[in-house]
């Protein structure tokens, strides 16, 4: 298994040093759809709405928007048309809402995974050439997380994302 | 109905009639907007003001749209939610199109 580690995440010094670190992890939702755009996009909102209590609604927004990113990139890059499922696996301690994104299609490169996230968005608005249309999603989920993993393993791609809760002391 | 016109001497307001623009309708809203836009002899203003989600993938196709205007004119967007603006920022779209708090300030 390597994970690839995108934003700084707590490691296991960090988890030993943490006296919450044990809390234990109180599943919101799990849910599989097909990888078909329509099914991810609603799924990514019905997400939202299961967690809105949990956060602010800036933080939703950005939720929103990273998860929407993620399973569209699986569906169109992961699966490219091919039948497959995703999962979505929601839970939360008293610090974090911890999101995983499952699929079995292609992974994401890891050129792709090491890309600055603002790289994207480095263009000239004034040059029509220079402004993209595309390739804003790993951008954008690196954005709109407080951490971001990706993990491969037997073929599974599981993309690992975290929220900071509201007054979580974190 | 995923687009409205309406023509108002030199402005061409299009409405976005949908909550979320994203990839599941993104190409779709960009393919119905395309001749409005190509017939456009002026302003063209796409009125966000039902919309409350848009991702990458809608962004994207506002762009195109953007890109297909004529003698430096620029694609102006009004109304768009918070949620919205806070993508068009995070993405520095905002520099890109001409941005209206609401349709009724576009002037």
């Amino acid at each position: 298994m390597q994970p690839s580690t995108l934003h700084p995440v707590p490691t296991d010094a960090d988890a030993d040093s943490d006296p919450d670190s044990d809390a234990p992890r109180q599943l919101v939702l799990v849910e599989t759809v097909p990888a078909e755009m329509v099914a991810v996009c609603e799924l990514s909102a019905r997400v939202t709405a299961a967690v809105r209590c949990y956060i602010s609604q800036d933080q939703a927004d950005m939720l929103d928007l990273g998860l929407t990113e993620a399973v569209t990139n699986i569906v169109r890059h992961g699966y490219n048309g091919q039948d497959g499922n995703i999962t979505i696996d929601v839970g939360l301690d008293n610090q974090r809402l911890f999101i995983e994104v499952i699929d079995q299609g292609s992974r994401i490169p890891e050129e792709v995974l090491a890309r600055d996230p603002d790289a994207a968005f480095d263009f000239d608005p004034d040059d029509l050439e220079s402004i993209p249309e595309g390739g804003m999603g790993i951008g954008l989920i690196k954005k709109t997380f407080d951490a971001m993993r990706y993990v491969v393993a037997d073929g599974v791609n599981t993309m690992h994302l975290e929220v900071i809760l509201p007054n979580s002391g974190s | 109905m995923l687009i409205t016109r309406t023509v108002q001497n030199d402005l061409t307001i299009l409405h976005v009639c949908l909550q979320r623009l994203d990839g599941s309708n993104a190409n779709s809203v960009r393919l119905a907007a395309a001749d409005y836009v190509a017939e456009a002899p002026g302003r063209v203003v796409l009125d966000l003001s039902d919309v409350n989600f848009v991702d990458s993938s809608g962004l994207g196709s506002l762009v195109a749209l953007h890109k297909t205007m004529r003698d430096g004119r620029k694609l102006e967007i009004a109304g768009a939610a918070n949620s919205v603006l806070s993508l068009f920022k995070l993405t520095r779209m905002d520099r890109v199109f001409v941005m209206h708090p609401s349709i009724e300030q576009v002037n």
